[in-house]
């Protein structure tokens, strides 16, 4: 089981790999528990709003493939959970229902 | 029988997904978006295991019903563990594709297994808050799984079905 800190610069690497150097803003990762009751990791990237429309289907699943892989090649066996955010979109992350 | 067209699934997504004239998107509109995603991808699959098992000409039978209803999430779970494994277990390679799956099947294995993480989260957990930009690329993803599955040749998507159908023994059981 890697640290946390670890796995974030993982996350990154392999999120700039795929999405391009200006594609990634930052990572967050964070244990959790999958819907199957397993440990997992929760994995937000958040992406410049502006490539939102631009990131094509091949480089969100390059990135899926690689970062597992990376992971599971250092040790790590945890499902990693893929969420995306812009910066704008986690600012205005205030009304809990809407 | 009326065959779900998994590429109307992503469609819908992106509708759930345009922006009101204020403000974001609502919450049940966004997660609604990631589990149909992930649901186009599931449908596909049970599309092409009851092609190949009853046949596209007999879709308007309840065996082809029979079929189609009877593989559930676990199972396509199962199979995308194996399929995206640089080497099929050994209990598996007997039934296979000779050289193992190719990466056009990994590909949608993987995506299928991340899909299915975030629609079980969008589906049943409340604590989590969804994100526009997540919806998107869940609908990006699966769009390109699904070129992809629909691409592979079709010896693999055939042992990719068998797989999710039919569960090798272990032979000592």
């Amino acid at each position: 089981m890697l640290e946390i800190e670890r796995i974030r610069e993982i996350v990154v690497d392999v999120a700039r790999a795929s999405l391009g150097p200006l594609g990634v803003e930052s990572a967050v990762v964070e244990p959790t528990v999958n819907a199957d009751g397993d440990d997992a990791l929760r994995v937000m990237i958040v992406v410049p709003a502006d490539t939102v429309h631009r990131v094509r289907g091949d480089a969100l699943i390059r990135l899926l493939v690689d970062l597992r892989e990376k992971l599971e090649s250092e040790g790590e066996r945890r499902e990693p959970i893929v969420e995306y955010a812009t910066p704008e979109e986690l600012a205005a992350d205030v009304d809990p229902e809407s | 029988m009326s065959i779900l067209n998994p590429e109307h699934l992503l469609e819908q997504a992106e509708r759930l997904v345009v922006p009101p004239p204020a403000g974001p998107p609502r919450q049940v509109d966004i997660r609604r978006a990631i589990s149909s995603a992930y649901y186009s991808l599931f449908h596909s699959t049970l599309i092409a295991a009851a092609d190949t098992v009853v046949g596209q000409v007999h879709r308007n039978t309840a065996r082809y019903a029979l079929v189609y209803r009877s593989i559930d999430h676990g199972a396509l779970k199962s199979t995308c563990d194996i399929a995206r494994q640089a080497q099929l277990p050994s209990s598996h390679r007997l039934y296979g594709p000779d050289g193992g799956f190719l990466p056009v099947i990994k590909d949608f294995a993987t995506s299928a297994l991340a899909l299915r993480g975030r629609r079980l989260m969008a589906d049943y957990d409340p604590m989590p808050r969804f994100r526009t930009a997540d919806a998107l690329f869940a609908v990006e993803t699966a769009r390109t799984a699904l070129r992809k599955w629909n691409q592979a040749p079709a010896d693999q998507r055939s042992a990719f079905v068998w797989l999710l159908l039919f569960r090798p023994r272990d032979a000592t059981r």
